[in-house]
This record gives structure tokens, C-alpha cells and sequence, in this order.
């Protein structure tokens, strides 16, 4: 620390023991007496599903929560973290999955945030000098005077980052880090991270994807329902080894159903024309875009986050105003309709917030499987609500689905949020729909979940639907997908079949990092979807 | 021993905790009230038990507290179906005046001979029918243009006082009887008076526990209570779900106005008797707003916490007579009003205690945004309370 | 009064209640001393006349124990407004110390209804033999009297007989017409501002009264009056003040609660006229005059015939012959001169020799409402008025 009080970057060599560590909510243990240990130069995988205590444990990890039990050792030397200020006083860091950056201060700013270091023009030369310095060494580099909205969410990250070795932490836990990243930002993530942990950092990597495991950690642990079930050396480890480890016996061949449609696809079902949608903030969101989507096809959205695909299917659901273009349903417009209409024209909409949207958060599993159906026989008559109908309906639908954690009079929002995204599919896929939209549907699940999700949309196509997926998951979008679109400032840069799809190409579209030059060539329009494209140079 | 107190809601509180939690606060709050009135040199058993004879002890006191709760069941139903839709209608105490003044008029207007059964319906029905338009100068604005309900319809509890008082005070109305020197309103024919189910209690009571069922039947089994409940616990699945907030919020509006003007009616017609305001401005729709929120919204819950806050308010001018000074009475009214407040909260959340094997007062915990790993984290409330215990 | 001095005193004291009532005992305990002489002088003119009414001498009752004596007195504001219901307050100290040892509880902030008529039963359930009433409770306490035939009930303003129910009112034009004796002396710019709450006939009798006596002392006077349509809404009542100065208005009478009148006067450089409440010692550069209501000897002389067993129902109207009304300190503006012309003036109205209702009176639409030779006689003035005298420049709504 110089005079200023801006802090260094520390290296000393740091070890963590945790020693059986366990925390339980509402008597439901998140994490069961738990041990690892960490050093110096590693990097530490933390595999297991959503709901197998990963979060729970780093939070532990992080001062965030207490753990009921069980000690850390930092050092050897036992520690009680009271606060996530404890923490970061320990040389202990973490980064989120969701930041923690004020928009409107600068890089500068938020990482000092807090800190009580002076606002003075020295004191904050000295810290955009160090940041750049940090930046430098570990291929993190940011503009350090620059505001926080005007960043990527990938430069976002890298302060995040930053922000925690700007503290001297010398423990530096990544939840989830590529679930926001575009495939070439991630490898670039796991280039500075790979050089952290060669300065002597101790990195804690929580993921569920098993690549990234494999591929990016030294040593790993997985974690099954709260348990260690296993740690060890990654290169040691096999594929199907760490499935065997995170899923249990319960799910054998997860990932092997790459069947797909061999029919050839059928009549146009979804086909939307020169769709323009106001954003937010009063701007574009989207820009005149046109497709369609046929009967026995996956049709994937790819892009970034926030490159206007929520506003697209936001804008079909019948969600948004301020929409222009039109939207037919087998030949039916729909471009003036409501979210009723549309749902009765054959649209099943999977949204991107489950609870809010998608379910009413604070009610219950019967209340929302009838969401759309309430005002319909059987679930009423005349205004009055059939509760045995409803009940009857619920109860099948939670069969047919396999959702489960739904207890009588408690909010769904109890549930996990599988079992929240199973509940919304086993109410949008009526018999009589004819189109899905989803939007992310697999975000967040554990594995097992995201591949029944997967499941059911493949057999919307199986059984002759149109399937519209949205995901910032470019790897589901190429598995499901028969047609990739990719999405870019509001715009489709770039349409694929499945078998032409370069995965690299699409990459760098979705990214818009090579496009050449800032302009869109408007009038070219090319095939029959009138996709536009960019010039793109590689 | 250096503590920390964690709370987490219930999920679903036992029956147990329900029904204990509140006595206990009671209990809690006669003890400190009893403190305190020891202190002001009063005997706090007398003082209680003059208290309880006031207002529950026997027929007649609870008659009155009956009596008094009536219109306050109504208010608090105006307010619980409200607030439940997220609409702050705070204006139950200028519906109640505009119900009043409907009635009455229609008491007076309508002959004296009219069968009782016909006039008292009538009556009740052009109460809700005003409390309802009343209400819909507030709903109308927030319907369609988003305009603050609750600077509206505050303002338009000040404008329906305003026109009460000139009705009786300001002007020789319709409603007013110029035979009486000091300003009063004109009494309604026998014929439009509550009939009495005992003493002074009037069957307005069962009307206002009938029209809490209906209440709750409508919320829970009909199809606009659906609706109603989605949009409370969240308006964009309810747009979803393509109910159409607008038209439900007007709804409910009205359905929140019409209850409180039923209340106004049933005050005229089971009560003053008379267009009275200074016996109708007496804070009925804003103590309405508070049992609505100590019942949590719930149209039976209503009932109970009605029946309490009018025994207690009933009960105030006995302790007076016997020598309490009426500062006190507010005192210990306010207290055990406020511990059964304080109660419901433990009610429906649970403590735990966390010793913090180092010293030094706790922080906050940080809430935890990204709790994906545990479902039941994910939406639950995680505050910090008290330091050292 | 009743009403406005009421209804005031209840808001007041809910925003405020301890405060209000630190400050406001203080104060009355304050203005007391020089109260209770203009009291006593009253009482002896009382003892002396009580033609029309049932007011008996007040002769303390013989030196006794009267522990088993309770008296309940119920308030629809509290005893501390320094207005209506503070005068009730003093009677019920009157009663305190003319009977050694009896209790008198009070009971407050209860507002006509059905809060009233518990607040009656419980009165009764505590013993109290004698219930008085301060504010219109007469349909709310009927019932609870007639089930208690044992208990003596006495209530402001009331007119249904019962045979353990007496009524009483106070005259406030026989203060009103001398607080305009006041005001027409002082007024340089010949504008008096008046400032009432609801137009009804007791408000409307003290505007004549008090335009009456202003107009005796200065017949080129006028007296703005604006009707407020509030019992009490200090915001409204400062428009309203500031306006009646901006219309030339030097002297500010009300009629309604707040002490906006007092402060905006002080501002203006002109004075208050205040309406039973005694600012005195708010702006005391400010302040004039204002009558007080005196109900000590009602309440005693009843209080007494119900001990002696001789009391009987009366619906009892009392003026300032009858001791009902007096008067707060006068301020520093008021010379020995003007306060001789009102001393006079007193002793006229109490002695009977001056009827301030004598006609010819003309409204000040041009109207004879009172003949050459007619007059409105004492026990039927509260059937005026509907029209208001000339010299007030404003109208009845409505």
C-alpha cells in the first residue's frame, strides 16, 4: 500500500483449507459438510449441478454466509468470516456471475468504491495507473477512466476481476464466469486467469460445464446434493468420469441424444416481417429484422445478451409496444394482437423470467398451471373458478412434466428453478400449439434439467411444431438448431442451415468483432428469409 | 452472549404459531402497559378489567364493540382487496362520506312508507353504487394515464369531507334539518333504520361479515379474483397472461369504493340515523387502511382485527371515566394495537440466532443476489436485526 | 362555538397531544387570574338577575364531604384548546372546589355518535351521578338517560325534555356585540375582516352583533366577511387573513380556529379580535379583545340542586345577565376611553337597559328584518338569524 492508499496486487504464496463445511436452509443442507484444499498457482474446478451447493459453499468462501459448521484455514490459521469485508481483508475475493458495478462511475471508481480512498486527481491517477498495470499482467486490460455502461459485459467482468486483485486477493473465486461470454472471450478469460494462478493466485473456477472443467482447471472437485463426492487432478479426470461423479447413477448418456429431425421441414408456421421494436430506452432494439419458422424446425437465435433478442421475443409474445412489422401464425396476422390472442392463435411462449413473468412468483403451482387457461372450461364457468378442474389439471401437467418440489398452498417460488422452467413448459405446450418461442429456457438448470428441457423442444419438432429457441448458449443453439440465426445490435447479421454452420463465423458475428466498418448493408438482402448480412473478413 | 438474530420467512406458519404469537404480544403489551400505568400512579388491574368490562365483558359492551367494528370491517375490506391488486386506495374515508351522504338522501327522498326491506336495500345499494363512481375519480386517471392513486384519492377524502360538512353546516341542503338551531341533519323515517339484532347492534354486522365471505369467495374462487391475485404478486405475468390490468384495476376500484360507501350506508341507516358528519369523520377509512394491513390483506383476517382495534378503541372512554388520563389510553390503545402488529411479523417469519464467535457489533449480511444453488434462498428475505443479544 | 372551538381544539390536540397540553395548561393557567376576577364580577350580576332562566345564585354550598360526588364531564376535543373546551375545563374546576372532596373526571376527544353514547354508558357505569355534555351529544345520550333514571345529565345545546336532562347554551352575541364596540374604535382604515366557518344561525347572529357593536361605536365601519367553509385548516385561514388585510382589513376578527388571525395582524401592524380564546399573550402587542364563555356558575348551581335534591329539568339560555359570558384581558390598544364606552355597554346588557336586537335593523341587502319598535326577544334569538345586518359586506351562501 503507497501513500495514497491504493492497494497492490499480492502474490504471496496463500493455501485454504475448508474442513467439513455445512450450511442448511429452512433444515434443507445446501452444503453437507464439505472439505477441499487450495494453494497457490492452482486453478481449482468446483463442478456439480445447479443445486448441488456451489454458489452456497463459495458464499461461505466469501464472508457472504455463515457456515453452520466446519472451519477454513487460511494459511493455517483458522478464520471466522463475519462479512464479505473480512473476506476481502483476508486476501479472499469473489466474482459474480451477476456484477456489482455502478453503471454511471467509472472503472476507476467502482474498483476504489468503498474503499475510502481519496477522490483527489493524484489519488486517482495512482489507482487508473495501477488498474492499467494489473490489466497489463494479466490480459485484463480496461480503460480504466472509462464509465461502467459504457463497457462490454465482458470488459465489465475483467474490472470485477480486477476490482478483487486491485484489493490483494490472493483466494480469487470466478461463479460462473463464461455464462455471460462469448466463446473468444472466454478463451481470453481462461488466458488471464491461467496467468493469475502462475503469479500465485489460488483460483476457485465454479462451473457446470464440463469442457470448461476439463479443459481450464488443474485440480477439480464435484459436488453432488451439498456432498464432495469426489476431488482430484483434472487430468486425471475423464468425461464421463466427472458425469458419473456430478449426476450419480440417475442419469446415464446425458448429452448422447444428438438426434436429428430427419424429415425435411414443413409449411411455414411463424413468419415475421421487417419487425421493428422500440427498446427500453426509447431506441431501436430492433431494427427490421425478417424470418420465418417451419413446421419440423429448430430455428436458434444466436447472439450476445442485449443485442436486442429480448425484445424480439418479448415482441412476439405480444409483450411489448412500440412494435412494428407484421407476425403471422399460419397465415394468420397477429402483429396487432395481445399475449391472449397469440396464446389462443397456437404461440407457446417460454419467457426469460420465469418467476415474474413466466410464473406469478408468490403463488401456487395450481394457480400458475392455469394461468393462461383460468377463464376457460373447465377450469371455470360463468366467472367461477372449478377448483377440483384445476387442481385435476395441475395435478397432470406436474405428472406429465415430472415437476417437482410443488407443495399444496406454498409459492412456487420455493421451487428450484427446473422445476420452475418444467412447470412453465407443461402449461405453454398445450396440445393445440402450434409454435414455440423460448427464450433461454435452459439457463441456470443443472444439467439434468436443461437436457429435459432440450428434450421437450425436440419433440416440438418431432411432432410438428416450429421451435423459435433463444439462448446465449451458442453450443445448445448448434445442437438443437436446424437454422442458426445470428442476432447483433438488432439486427440478423447472419443465417446458417445446420450443415453449413462454421462455428468460428459465427463467433465473430455474434461478437460483430470483425465485421468491417459500422455499416449495414441495408438494402442487400439476401436469400429467401431476407437475412442482412455483413461484410465479414477474417 | 454476543449474538446475531437471523430471520427467514415461513414458508407455511403452523397453526400453533398463528394462533400463539398474538396472545403472546398481548400478553406483552398489557405487561408494559401495566408498567406504565403505575408509573401515572393508576391501578392497572382496575384499569384492565375496567377496560374488559367495557368492551367484551357481557352483552352489552360487546354489542358495542360490534357495533363499532362494523364499519371498520368494511373499510378494512376496501382497503385488503386494494392494496392485495397493489392499488393504494387510500380514499375508503371520503367513500364512506359519499356512501353516507347517498344513503341518507335516499332515505329522505324515497317515502316513509316504503317497506323496511326495500328502503334499507336500496339505501345500502345507492351506498355502494356512490362509493363506487366515487372511487372511480381516482381509478379512472390511474387506469388509463398511471396517475398516483394515492395523491388522488387523499385529496378526494378532503373534497367529499368538504362537501359533507357544507351539506349539513354550509347550506340548508336537502339534507339538513332547519328546525334544529345547531346544524344537524335531517333523521331518516323509521323505515330506514337497521333493524337491531341485540341492543344496539344492528344487522349491519352480519351485512359487513356476509360481504367479508363474499370477499374472500371472490378473491379465491372467481375468475376476477384470479385475476386480482396475479396482478398483485406480479403485473407482468399477469400481462402474460393476457389479463388486461386497466380493466381490473377499475374493477377493483370500484368493488374498493363500493364497500366503503356500503360502510357510509350502513353507519346512516344502523347508527346516526341522520347525515351526520361530525359522527361519520372519525378516521373510519384510514383505521381501515391499518386492519388490512395488520390482517395482511386477507378478507376474513379482516374480521378479527376489526373486532380487536374496535375493543380497544371502545374502550377508551371507560378508562377516562375512572380517572386515566386520556394521553395514557392513547398510550396503551397505541401499545397493544402495535404489538399485535409487531406479532404478525413473527408470525410469518422465524428467528434464529447466529453467535458470532468473535466480539464487536455485526454487519448487515450482504443480500445475496445469485442464490440459484439454493432453491429455497433464492427468494427469501435475509435481514439482519439487533446486534448483540 | 361549540362546534368550532371543538372541532379545533380535536385536531389540534391529536397532532400535539403532550405538548399542546404542557403549553396550553400553561398558558390558561396564565390567563386565569385575571379571568376569574371578571368572573366573579359576573357571578354578583348573576346572583342579582336570573329572570328568564333557572340559574340559581351560586352560593357555594355549605363546607362538606362530598366524596361520594362524581361528576363526568365529556369533551369532543380536549381541555386544553384555550377556546371552548378549556372554558368547560374551568367550570368543572368550579365545581372541584365548591365541593370539597368530589371527583370530576373528564372525558375526551369523543366525537358525536356512537363514540359518544358509550362514552355516556361508561360515565354512568362509573358512578358518576351528574354527566355533562359539552358539545351536541343530545341524540347520541337520550337513550343512555332514559335507562338511567338516577343520573342527572346535562347537555350543550339540546332541546328534548327527559326528566333527568337539562340543556344550556351560552349567548355569544352579548360578547360578540362588545368585541365589535372593541374593533370599531380601533379600526383606522374603517375595514374589520371577518373570517367564519359554516353560515348557520348562532354564526350569524354574533356577525350582526359584533357588526352592531362596531357600527354604534363607528357608523362608517364595514366588516369584511368571508365564509371559510372548514372548522379548522390553518392554511385556508391564512389566505383567508392575508386577504381580508389585503382588502384594507386593520382589525381581524374569526370565528373560526386557528391562530393564524393573531400572527397575521401582528404582521399587518394591525389587531386581533379573538373568539373565546385568549391571545393575550401570543401577540400581545396585536391583540384587542375577545369574550370567554363562564359556565362555573351553571354548572355549580346545578351541580348544588342535585345534592339538595330540588334539581328539575330546564333547557337554561344564558347571556352575559345570567353570568354565562366573559372576557379575556384586554390588550394594551384598548384605552381606559373605549374600555369605558364597553363597561358601560356591559352593565346595560347585564342590567337589561340595552337590547342590541332593537329594531329598526336593516340587512345589508336593504331589508327591514327588525321593525321600528320590534326586536328579536332573548328566548327566541336562536331562531336568527338568516340575514345579516348592515355594514357586513359578504353574504350567506347558498
Amino acid at each position: 500500500m503507497d501513500a495514497t492508499g491504493v492497494k497492490g496486487d499480492d502474490t504471496r504464496a496463500v493455501s485454504l483449507q475448508v474442513r467439513d463445511l455445512s450450511k442448511s436452509f429452512y433444515g434443507v443442507a445446501a452444503v453437507d459438510e464439505v472439505s477441499f484444499d487450495l494453494v497457490s498457482g492452482e486453478i481449482h474446478g468446483l463442478l456439480g449441478e445447479n443445486g448441488a451447493g456451489k454458489s452456497t459453499l463459495c458464499s461461505m468462501l466469501a464472508g457472504l454466509y455463515r457456515p453452520d459448521s466446519g472451519r477454513m484455514l487460511l494459511d493455517g490459521q483458522t478464520v471466522h468470516l463475519r462479512s464479505p469485508e473480512d473476506a476481502a481483508t483476508l486476501g479472499i475475493g469473489m466474482v459474480y456471475q451477476h456484477f456489482r458495478l455502478v453503471e454511471r462511475f467509472t472503472v476507476a471508481e467502482n474498483i476504489v468504491l468503498g474503499r475510502g480512498i481519496g477522490v483527489g486527481r493524484q489519488a486517482r491517477r495512482d489507482v487508473e495507473r495501477r488498474v492499467h498495470e494489473l490489466g497489463e499482467e494479466y490480459g485484463l486490460a480496461v480503460d480504466a477512466s472509462r464509465a461502467v455502461w459504457q463497457l462490454s459485459v465482458g470488459e465489465r467482468q475483467r474490472v470485477e476481476i480486477l476490482k478483487q486483485l486491485f484489493r490483494g486477493a490472493r483466494v480469487l473465486i470466478l461463479d460462473e464466469p463464461t455464462a455471460v461470454l462469448a466463446p473468444h472471450e472466454s478463451d481470453r478469460l481462461f488466458e488471464a486467469v491461467r496467468r493469475m494462478a502462475d503469479a500465485g493466485h489460488a483460483v476457485v473456477l465454479v462451473s457446470h460445464k464440463m469442457q470448461e472443467i476439463l479443459g481450464h482447471t488443474d485440480r477439480v472437485t464435484v459436488l453432488r446434493r451439498g456432498r464432495n463426492v469426489g476431488s482430484g487432478e483434472t487430468a486425471a479426470q475423464t468425461h464421463a468420469a466427472l458425469a458419473a461423479m456430478m449426476f450419480g447413477s440417475e442419469l446415464a448418456g446425458v448429452g448422447s441424444d444428438v438426434e436429428h429431425s430427419s424429415r425435411s421441414p414443413g409449411p411455414t408456421v411463424l413468419k415475421v416481417s421487417d419487425l421493428r421494436v422500440t427498446g427500453d430506452h426509447g431506441r431501436a432494439a430492433v431494427d427490421g429484422v425478417s424470418f420465418e419458422v417451419r413446421r419440423f424446425q429448430i430455428v436458434g437465435v444466436a447472439g450476445v445478451a442485449g443485442n436486442g433478442q429480448r425484445e424480439l421475443h418479448e415482441a412476439l409474445a405480444g409483450l411489448r409496444s412500440g412494435v412494428t412489422g407484421s407476425i403471422e401464425i399460419d397465415g394468420h396476422d397477429l402483429s396487432g394482437a395481445g399475449p391472449k390472442a397469440r396464446h389462443r392463435a397456437g404461440l407457446a411462449y417460454v419467457p426469460e423470467d420465469r418467476l415474474g413473468t413466466g410464473l406469478a412468483a408468490g403463488l401456487t403451482i395450481e394457480h400458475n398451471m392455469v394461468l393462461r387457461s383460468f377463464d376457460r372450461a373447465p377450469h371455470s364457468a360463468a366467472g367461477r373458478l372449478k377448483a377440483r378442474a384445476i387442481r385435476e389439471t395441475s395435478g397432470r401437467l406436474v405428472q406429465e412434466f415430472d415437476v417437482r418440489g410443488a407443495r399444496d398452498g406454498m409459492p412456487v417460488s420455493f421451487m428450484s428453478g427446473g422445476n420452475l422452467q418444467k412447470a412453465i413448459l407443461a402449461r405453454e405446450l398445450t396440445e393445440d400449439h402450434e409454435v414455440l418461442v423460448a427464450a433461454s429456457p435452459t439457463r441456470g438448470l443443472d444439467m439434468s434439467a436443461a437436457e429435459t428441457v432440450r428434450g421437450h423442444v425436440r419433440r416440438e419438432r418431432s411432432t410438428g411444431r416450429g421451435v423459435l429457441l433463444f439462448s446465449e448458449d451458442l453450443a445448445e443453439v448448434l445442437e438443437l438448431s436446424d437454422v442458426v440465426l445470428v442476432m447483433f445490435k438488432g439486427l440478423i447479421v447472419g443465417r446458417f442451415e445446420r450443415d453449413d454452420v462454421d462455428v468460428e463465423h459465427v463467433g465473430l458475428l455474434m461478437t460483430g468483432a470483425s465485421v468491417t466498418g459500422d455499416e449495414v448493408h441495408r438494402g442487400h438482402e439476401d436469400n429467401q428469409s431476407g437475412i442482412r448480412h455483413r461484410k465479414v473478413s477474417l | 452472549m454476543i449474538g446475531r438474530v437471523i430471520v427467514t420467512p415461513r414458508a407455511k406458519p403452523s397453526p400453533l404459531v398463528r394462533a400463539g404469537v398474538p396472545l403472546l404480544s398481548l400478553l406483552v403489551a398489557l405487561a408494559s402497559g401495566a408498567v406504565i400505568l403505575v408509573l401515572t400512579g393508576a391501578d392497572p388491574i382496575e384499569v384492565y378489567r375496567t377496560m374488559f368490562d367495557a368492551s367484551l365483558n357481557g352483552t352489552a359492551p360487546i354489542e358495542r364493540t360490534l357495533t363499532y367494528a362494523t364499519p371498520l370491517i368494511l373499510t378494512g375490506l376496501a382497503a385488503a382487496i386494494a392494496f392485495r391488486m397493489r392499488v393504494y386506495n387510500i380514499g375508503a374515508e371520503g367513500q364512506l362520506f359519499i356512501g353516507a351522504i347517498a344513503a341518507s338522501g335516499l332515505a329522505l327522498k324515497l317515502p316513509s312508507t316504503t317497506p323496511k326491506f326495500v328502503m334499507v336495500a336500496v339505501m345500502l345499494l345507492g351506498g355502494a353504487v356512490a362509493g363506487a363512481l366515487w372511487a372511480g375519480f381516482a381509478a379512472l386517471p390511474k387506469a388509463f394515464f398511471g396517475t398516483d392513486e394515492i395523491v388522488t384519492t387523499l385529496m378526494l377524502n378532503f373534497v367529499a369531507l368538504a362537501f359533507m360538512n357544507y351539506l349539513i353546516f354550509g347550506s340548508y341542503s336537502f339534507w339538513r334539518d332547519p328546525s334544529r338551531p345547531v346544524p344537524q341533519g335531517n333523521a331518516i323515517p323509521d323505515s330506514a333504520v337497521l333493524p337491531t339484532i341485540s341492543g344496539r347492534l344492528h344487522v349491519g354486522f352480519l351485512i359487513a361479515v356476509a360481504l367479508a365471505v363474499s370477499v374472500w369467495l371472490l378473491v379465491r374462487g372467481t375468475t376476477f379474483g384470479f385475476r386480482l391475485r396475479t396482478i398483485g404478486d406480479s403485473p407482468r405475468a399477469a400481462r402474460y397472461a393476457g389479463i388486461g390490468v386497466p380493466v381490473a384495476t377499475i374493477a377493483v376500484f370500484a368493488i374498493s369504493g363500493a364497500l366503503a360507501g356500503v360502510a357510509g350506508a350502513i353507519e346512516v341507516s344502523g347508527v346516526t340515523n341522520r347525515l351526520d358528519p361530525k359522527a361519520l369523520a372519525i378516521e373510519l377509512g384510514y383505521t381501515g387502511i391499518v386492519i388490512a394491513t395488520v390482517a395482511r390483506m386477507h378478507p376474513l383476517g379482516v374480521l378479527p382485527v376489526a373486532v380487536l382495534l374496535a375493543a380497544v378503541a371502545t374502550s377508551g372512554s371507560s378508562m377516562q371515566a375512572i380517572g386515566v388520563q386520556s394521553e395514557v389510553v392513547v398510550l396503551l390503545q397505541g401499545l397493544i394495537f402495535l404489538s399485535v402488529t409487531a406479532g404478525e411479523f413473527f408470525v410469518t417469519n422465524r428467528l434464529g440466532l447466529r453467535p458470532v464467535p468473535r466480539g464487536g457489533p455485526s454487519e448487515p449480511v450482504e443480500a445475496l443476489a445469485d442464490a440459484g444453488d439454493v432453491p429455497d434462498a433464492a427468494d427469501s428475505l435475509r435481514a439482519s436485526v439487533g446486534g448483540a443479544l | 362555538m361549540h362546534a368550532t372551538g371543538t372541532k379545533h381544539s380535536r385536531r389540534r390536540s391529536r397532532s400535539a397531544k403532550l405538548a399542546a397540553l404542557l403549553v396550553g395548561v400553561a398558558l390558561v393557567a396564565a390567563a386565569c387570574g385575571d379571568d376569574d376576577a371578571a368572573t366573579t364580577t359576573d357571578d354578583s350580576a348573576a346572583a342579582e338577575q336570573n329572570a328568564t332562566t333557572t340559574v340559581e345564585a351560586s352560593s357555594p354550598a355549605a363546607a362538606g364531604d362530598f366524596s361520594d360526588l362524581k361528576v363526568v364531564m365529556i369533551l369532543d376535543g380536549s381541555i386544553d384548546d384555550g377556546g371552548w373546551n378549556t372554558a368547560h375545563k374551568l367550570g368543572g374546576d368550579a365545581i372541584s372546589a365548591a365541593f370539597p372532596g368530589s371527583t370530576v373526571e373528564y372525558v375526551v376527544e369523543i366525537a358525536p355518535g356512537q363514540t359518544a353514547t358509550n362514552a355516556f354508558e361508561d360515565a354512568v357505569a362509573a358512578d358518576a351521578d351528574v354527566v355533562i355534555g359539552t358539545t351536541f351529544y343530545q341524540d347520541d345520550m337520550m337513550d343512555v338517560a332514559a335507562a338511567n333514571p338516577a343520573v342527572t345529565f346535562l347537555t350543550w345545546a339540546g332541546f328534548e325534555t327527559a326528566p333527568n336532562v337539562g340543556h344550556f347554551d351560552g349567548a355569544s352575541e352579548d360578547g360578540r356585540y362588545l368585541d365589535g364596540m372593541v374593533a370599531g374604535s380601533l379600526t383606522e382604515s374603517n375595514v374589520i375582516g371577518y373570517a367564519a366557518g359554516f353560515p348557520y344561525n348562532e354564526v350569524n347572529r354574533a356577525v350582526n352583533a359584533f357588526t352592531l357593536g362596531a357600527k354604534a361605536v363607528n357608523p362608517d365601519v364595514e366588516v369584511q366577511l368571508v365564509f371559510l367553509n372548514t372548522w379548522f385548516d390553518p392554511a385556508v385561514e391564512q389566505q383567508a387573513a392575508e386577504a381580508l388585510v389585503n382588502a384594507g382589513a386593520d382589525v381581524l376578527a374569526h370565528e373560526v380556529g386557528a391562530q393564524v388571525y393573531a400572527t397575521v395582524a401582528a404582521q399587518a401592524g394591525g389587531y386581533v379580535i379573538g373568539y373565546t380564546n385568549d391571545w393575550s399573550q401570543i401577540e400581545p402587542e396585536a391583540w384587542a379583545s375577545s369574550f370567554l364563555y363562564n359556565w362555573g356558575p351553571y354548572y355549580v348551581s346545578q351541580v348544588q340542586a342535585v345534592v339538595d335534591g330540588t334539581w328539575e329539568p330546564a333547557i337554561t339560555f344564558g347571556g352575559l345577565k345570567d353570568g354565562f359570558i366573559s372576557f379575556a384581558p384586554y390588550g394594551p390598544a384598548v384605552t381606559p376611553e373605549i374600555l369605558a364606552l364597553v363597561e358601560a355597554k356591559k352593565q346595560e346588557i347585564a342590567d337589561g337597559t340595552f337590547d342590541m336586537f332593537a329594531g329598526p335593523i336593516t340587512s345589508n341587502a336593504g331589508v327591514v328584518v327588525v321593525a321600528e319598535g320590534a326586536t328579536i326577544p332573548f328566548e327566541t334569538r336562536t331562531e336568527c338569524c338568516q340575514w345579516l345586518v348592515d355594514g357586513v359586506v359578504g353574504e350567506i351562501p347558498g
